[in-house]
């Protein structure tokens, strides 16, 4: 269950299979005066999922010399060239491709769709092709954004918000989310057991549209011919509330930093903002297939990494040096023979230095080393009082360290306000019950540093409905610290003690659950699409696929990888809504909170008299 | 499947105990006074049928003590789970415990033979009543004499499972033979029916043999790829159960279903331990990327479809066809214009344009000005005039007739098919050139509608562009094509040429002169073909980077005079990108490979000589060249020949020596005789 192999499968399955057609066809033609020069067409959906499997190097060499969008009407007649359209089977893309085919630009057309294509969206355009262009269709899987080999995110390309309200799907990306992962069940051909947490509506709700899905396309050659495996593998869906903890994080893995303090979307990074940067820095791709640095890097912590890039910066400078003097001839031939390589070294070199650089700015800028301390001592540790006082002095712009002057004291830079408010809502769920909690204490040291009232609302929020009672299990798997238990049949992902990544998400303890068949049906209710498989709850299982309602965080997806390592019995693929940082996570519970603030409004109309409520209608319309 | 953890850890200790030496107190004891009780008791249950509940009790404690044994035994592996091996380790294990009791006797329960020791009724067990039938009846027995009399009264303590052999025990630290197996070696094993799913149960039967089984012999190491680590009670000794081989504890952590012929089964097997490799081979675990092809369906279906637009189109074309000859004849004098209205009716029905308030193709609305009703006259449509819609237009007949007659470049068949409508309509038109585009003055526009324009026309004229003449780009892409494919093809074998040559001088083994001369003969013969190949290599490099430069000329112009499209221009710009970069690539390989022989620098020698030559055309006279080739080999051949004699010399093998002396004298002379032809100038020294 490999993602990267898998696309690199379908990729070549979607530039080289157009020879067998062509050999019956041009069978007495002479192969060389046929070149088959061919343009591939995608749409808005398979764009992103294209860029992130595939380069541009890659497609020329299969003699893809034209890119496009289907969508787009200018692009001229070509009659002698082929086409490859990869899309996605929604009307959008039918209908272009309709019309496309009603006055043909290319000679002939091969259809790949991304997901399932109804019987009656074949019909339609078996009707159209009057000119018998379409010499191929086929689907192939796809439906989904490859990050890593073993994390996946759904293409929302509209972005299209995930939540309605609290806890319930907007209907439009549900559709999208069930989609994307029957394709992804179809790719990797798992007809799996459902499993979902008991206390998440959206689990449940996601679990039974994809069972009835599946269970609606288990004919057509689609999950029907899918070997029975020896354990039925397991679809595992978990809700982002019963972990609020890891996304509020601030994560030291390469991979998770960069996008924590620059982001990435889609796998490229936007440096454009940073003055002075180089236009082939401006926008840089960060994938591992393509960049074996970052291949080798991605998991590394920050220290790690500056030492990596240390080293990689040195091998750089030794083969700088012994090019810099071309004295003989010899020198010279060498340096030609190697300039390829050289050039892309220098290039991935000035790459990852001015990543590790601007991270590096960022963490002194933010402060994070202090409040990444306090973060981890708070999410970990059972510390009430000192975390207590760590917490006011980073509040009131402190230091944590005693040892500081007050004049030196002066001179830090102020912590920002997210990572206040993210520090205060760390406390407030983690000493929740605890009976010292200061929590109003602490809002109001937030108040007096000029933090909006509606952030101050939804810590409160934050601590109502991701609380402890709202949450599915005890604290332990929840606050837990990276020790060395020894679990029978289960490795864990964690070797070093690093005092900053002390905290190990929750996700680790239900893997090792899972794998070792210990998910209490009662809090992991199963649904099985499935007559094949019997309905075991202590199934010790062997591949397993995760999926995080309310979007996964890189950090998890480390852990999943290095389990992956070290467990070869079991295999694992995560994935979510989105990938989040702690931004992204903070403007979720926002919008979520604003939302149950209207909503809450809305409840309160009810019970006012008709004339109030009709005068609170005439408000909101004007 | 999953057993108790706290169990396996308990079986892990008191296992390791017993590895050390030191008299088990928990276990074995137990044993004995079970199997003391079982000799007696159990039997007698049997036979007299009336035993007292607790020694039925008893008697399952026995088989899950002695399972514990066997338990504690193969999941540590330290010897062997199957009785039949006699282990020095196990025997010595069970001595304490079979000096305790060797007074005892023990009595098989089931066929009632004497044993001496415990561990012989064990392996006496394992070995006879493995799959031993009466088991069954001896169990259903067991049961239903269970359910009669205990049942009742101690269903707390002891609790029968639904099938076959399932009884969970009361006391469950003792649990079956493996954590890993569903491996029932004994029938009476008690298996935790809590984790077995239907599948297992119906399997229970199912008896994975052990005959594959790798023998230990003390000194194993791990059979996993690149795992050199020694089997011992540290590291594990632990049989696949699927291929029988040798492996540590961590590559054998594994668990398949197999059946009892070993072979893999997900259906009806049984989940054994298994090692990483046959774990990872199971068939369609690493199944990826599905597709499904819906090209046949699609095909299908358009077949259908399209046969029908087929026969529509035909309808259309005779149509059109029956104007055209009534255009004829009327020029022949053989029809009165006046009819052509009635004409026009009968060819097609109009519809009726009272009916019709809106064109059927642009759904506007008619009107006395632009949008007047018009009739398609072959198809029969109300469509609008409107030049601007293109809803339909008047065309003259013999701009249709040429469209027509697109695609059908076989013109007997097209007059073939003329012909048959020609009689079909009863028309009679002899001597006349069909095809040809009749004389201006009566080219008789008739009013087609677009849709029949379409459907009539547009599949002809896309055949007219696929096939017509290529743009310019894309013929200086053939050419770079074929140049590419050409160099493809030559760069794999000159390499393997240079590496041939490679190796043919690092094999220094040569015992015979032949074997020398031939040695050099082939050397000479594949210098000679290294240097053909370069230079026609060499031509075409120079022929691809020529085209790509013209073609990054017209790159530069296009982009100035702005006279193509601009997916054109794209197109050329990525065709010179790659053209370029295939150049780079190939050429480095190419220029990499003289230096790949720089171990032989006689050898590197000859090549640039022959290089020289080639580039430089003054030296480059045939004879010249010969025998300068000529000499060098020679040259070299002398200088194998001294060295073999000199070798030959310290080897004291004189026999050897007389005819590789000779030979030397030859090649000396030859050699003379070779400078003095080519004097100062083109020799060597």
């Amino acid at each position: 269950m490999d993602l990267t192999k898998l696309s690199s499968n379908y990729i070549s399955r979607l530039l080289n299979t157009s020879k067998d057609s062509k050999d019956s066809k041009n069978s007495n033609n002479n192969a060389f005066l046929q070149p088959n020069i061919k343009v591939l067409l995608l749409d808005k959906y398979t764009t992103p999922i294209i860029s992130m499997i595939s380069t541009q190097s890659e497609l020329l060499q299969h003699e893809v010399y034209l890119i496009d969008r289907l969508d787009n009407f200018g692009r001229d007649k070509m009659r002698h060239l082929s086409c490859i359209c990869f899309l996605k089977p929604d009307e959008e893309s039918i209908n272009y491709l309709i019309t496309e085919l009603q006055s043909p630009k290319y000679f002939q057309y091969e259809l790949y769709f991304n997901n399932i294509l109804s019987k009656n969206q074949l019909e339609r355009l078996a009707e159209k092709d009057d000119f018998e262009v379409v010499v191929k269709v086929q689907e192939i899987f796809e439906d989904y954004l490859v990050v890593n080999k073993d994390l996946f995110a759904i293409n929302n390309v509209d972005h299209t918000p995930i939540y309605a309200s609290l806890d319930s799907w907007n209907k439009s990306y549900l559709n999208t989310a069930v989609n994307s992962l029957t394709a992804l069940l179809l790719s990797l051909e798992q007809k799996p057991v459902i499993r979902y947490e008991k206390n998440s509506a959206m689990a449940e709700t996601l679990a039974n549209n994809l069972n009835s899905k599946i269970k609606e396309n288990s004919n057509n050659q689609l999950f029907d011919t899918f070997a029975i495996k020896d354990v039925p593998p397991l679809l595992l869906i978990l809700d982002r509330k019963n972990d609020p903890i890891t996304p509020l994080l601030t994560p030291w893995t390469f991979q998770s930093m960069v996008h924590e303090l620059i982001g990435i979307s889609n796998n490229t990074v936007d440096l454009s903002y940073m003055p002075n940067i180089s236009k082939e820095l401006s926008k840089i791709v960060l994938s591992p297939d393509q960049d074996s640095f970052y291949k080798e890097s991605m998991y590394l912590n920050f220290g790690d990494l500056s030492d990596k890039i240390k080293d990689y910066v040195e091998k750089y400078k030794v083969k700088t040096k012994s090019t810099a003097k071309l004295d003989s001839i010899q020198d010279m031939k060498q340096f030609v023979e190697s300039y390829p390589e050289f050039r892309k070294l220098s290039n991935n070199v000035s790459k990852h230095m001015s990543l590790a650089s601007e991270l590096d700015r960022n963490i002194t800028q933010q402060r994070l080393w202090e409040v990444s301390e306090l973060e981890q001592s708070l999410s970990c540790s059972n510390n009430h009082s000192s975390d207590l006082e760590d917490l006011e002095k980073l509040l009131n712009n402190l230091s944590t360290n005693d040892a500081l002057t007050e004049e030196q004291q002066k001179l830090l830079p102020p912590i920002s306000q997210e990572a206040k408010i993210r520090l205060v809502v760390l406390y407030a769920l983690r000493y929740e019950s605890n009976p010292s909690n200061q929590l109003s204490k602490l809002l109001n040291i937030l108040k007096s540093q000029g933090i909006s009232d509606s952030k101050i609302k939804l810590i409160q929020f934050i601590v109502r409905f991701y609380g402890k009672t709202k949450r599915l299990d005890n604290e332990e798997n929840l606050f837990n610290k990276a020790t060395s238990t020894l679990i029978a049949g289960f490795k864990t992902s964690h070797e070093n003690d690093n005092i900053f990544m002390q905290h190990i998400p929750r996700l680790e303890a239900i893997i090792s659950k899972a794998v070792r068949g210990k998910l209490p049906a009662s809090m992991f209710p199963i649904l099985s699409s499935n007559n094949d498989y019997a309905l075991n709850p202590n199934e010790k299982s062997q591949d397993i696929i995760i999926y995080m309602v309310g979007g996964t965080t890189y950090e998890e997806s480390r852990i999943v990888h290095n389990l992956n390592l070290n467990n070869k019995n079991c295999r694992l693929i995560l994935g979510g809504d989105k990938i989040l940082n702690t931004h992204d996570f903070f403007n979720d519970l926002y919008t979520n909170f604003e939302k149950y603030e209207k909503n809450k409004s809305g409840i309160d109309r009810n019970d006012l008299s008709i004339e109030e409520r009709l005068q609170s209608r005439l408000d909101d319309l004007t | 499947m999953s057993t108790d953890n706290n169990n396996r850890s308990n079986d892990r200790s008191t296992h390791r105990q017993r590895v050390l030496g030191k008299p088990v107190s928990t276990s074995s004891p137990v044993a004995s006074d079970a199997t003391n009780l079982n000799g007696v008791n159990s039997r007698s249950a049997l036979t007299q049928g009336q035993p007292a509940s607790s020694s039925a009790h008893q008697f399952l404690k026995i088989h899950d003590s002695i399972n514990e044994q066997s338990v504690s035994d193969s999941s540590t592996s330290a010897s062997l789970s199957s009785f039949d091996q006699q282990q020095p380790s196990q025997s010595a294990l069970v001595e304490p415990s079979m000096n305790l009791h060797e007074d005892l006797n023990l009595i098989c329960p089931i066929c009632n033979e004497k044993m001496v020791t415990l561990n012989q009724l064990n392996r006496h067990l394992d070995d006879e009543h493995q799959s031993f039938e009466p088991v069954n009846n001896f169990d259903e027995d067991l049961k239903s004499w269970f359910k009669k009399k205990v049942i009742g009264k101690a269903s707390d303590v002891i609790s029968i499972g639904g099938s076959l052999g399932n009884v969970r025990s009361p006391t469950r630290n003792l649990v079956k033979l493996d954590v890993f197996d569903n491996d029932k070696n004994f029938t009476y094993s008690i298996v935790n029916d809590g984790s077995s799913s239907v599948g297992e149960q119906q399997n229970l039967a199912i008896e994975i043999p052990k005959t594959h089984w790798k023998k230990q012999t003390g000194h194993d190491i791990c059979h996993m790829e690149n795992c050199f680590k020694n089997l011992n009670i540290k590291n594990g000794i632990v049989n696949c159960r699927k291929c029988g081989n040798l492996f540590c504890n961590e590559h054998a952590f594994f668990r398949v279903k197999i059946n009892k012929d070993l072979q893999y089964d997900s259906i009806n097997g049984v989940m054994v331990r298994s090692c990483q490799l046959c774990f990872e081979n199971k068939p369609h675990y690493n199944d990826l990327a599905y597709t499904r092809d819906l090209t046949d369906l699609f095909k299908q279906m358009r077949q259908k479809i399209n046969q029908e637009k087929d026969l529509q189109i035909n309808i259309l074309e005779r149509r059109l066809l029956k104007f055209y000859y009534f255009f004829q004849k009327e020029k022949n004098g053989n029809v009165l214009s006046f009819n052509f209205k009635n004409f026009e009716m009968s060819v097609v029905n109009w519809e009726n344009d009272k009916e019709h308030k809106f064109c059927t193709i642009c759904n506007n609305k008619f009107n006395f000005a632009m949008m007047r009703k018009h009739h398609c006259r072959l198809c029969g449509e109300v469509v609008c005039g409107n030049l601007e819609n293109g809803c339909s237009m008047e065309v003259p007949i013999n701009i249709l007739m040429q469209y027509l007659s697109i695609g059908l470049t076989d013109a007997k068949q097209q007059v073939q098919q003329v012909q048959q409508v020609q009689e079909q309509d009863q028309f009679q038109l002899k001597g006349t050139n069909y095809y040809a585009p009749l004389p201006e003055q009566q080219d008789k526009p008739i009013r087609i509608c677009l849709n029949c324009k379409k459907s009539m026309f547009g599949k002809k004229l896309f055949l007219k562009d696929v096939n017509g003449e290529k743009s310019e780009t894309l013929r200086i892409y053939d050419t770079i094509l074929i140049y590419k494919i050409k160099i493809e093809q030559l760069l794999p074998i000159f390499k393997k040429s240079i590496i041939k040559l490679n190796n043919l001088d690092n094999t220094k083994n040569e015992k015979t002169h032949e074997d020398t001369m031939n040695k050099l003969n082939n050397n000479h013969e594949i210098i000679q073909e290294i240097s053909r190949q370069r230079v026609a290599l060499k031509d075409l490099f120079t022929k691809l980077d020529s085209i790509s430069k013209k073609l990054h000329h017209k790159i530069v112009e296009d982009e100035k005079a702005h006279n193509i499209s601009n997916d054109e221009l794209k197109l050329e710009k990525s065709i010179y990108s790659v053209a370029v970069l295939f150049l780079q690539e190939n050429m480095i390989a190419f220029q990499n490979i003289p230096t790949m022989t720089k171990q032989r620098p006689d050898i590197e020698n000859e090549i640039s000589n022959v290089k020289t030559i080639i580039t430089k055309p003054k030296l480059t006279k045939a004879e010249i060249r010969a025998s300068r080739e000529k000499l060098m080999v020679l040259k070299e051949q002398k200088f194998l020949v001294e060295e073999m004699i000199s070798s030959s010399k310290k080897k004291r093998k004189f026999d050897d020596l007389k005819s590789l002396e000779l030979n030397l004298n030859d090649l000396s002379k030859e050699i003379d005789e070779l400078d003095a032809r080519l004097g100062d100038e083109y020799g060597f020294n």
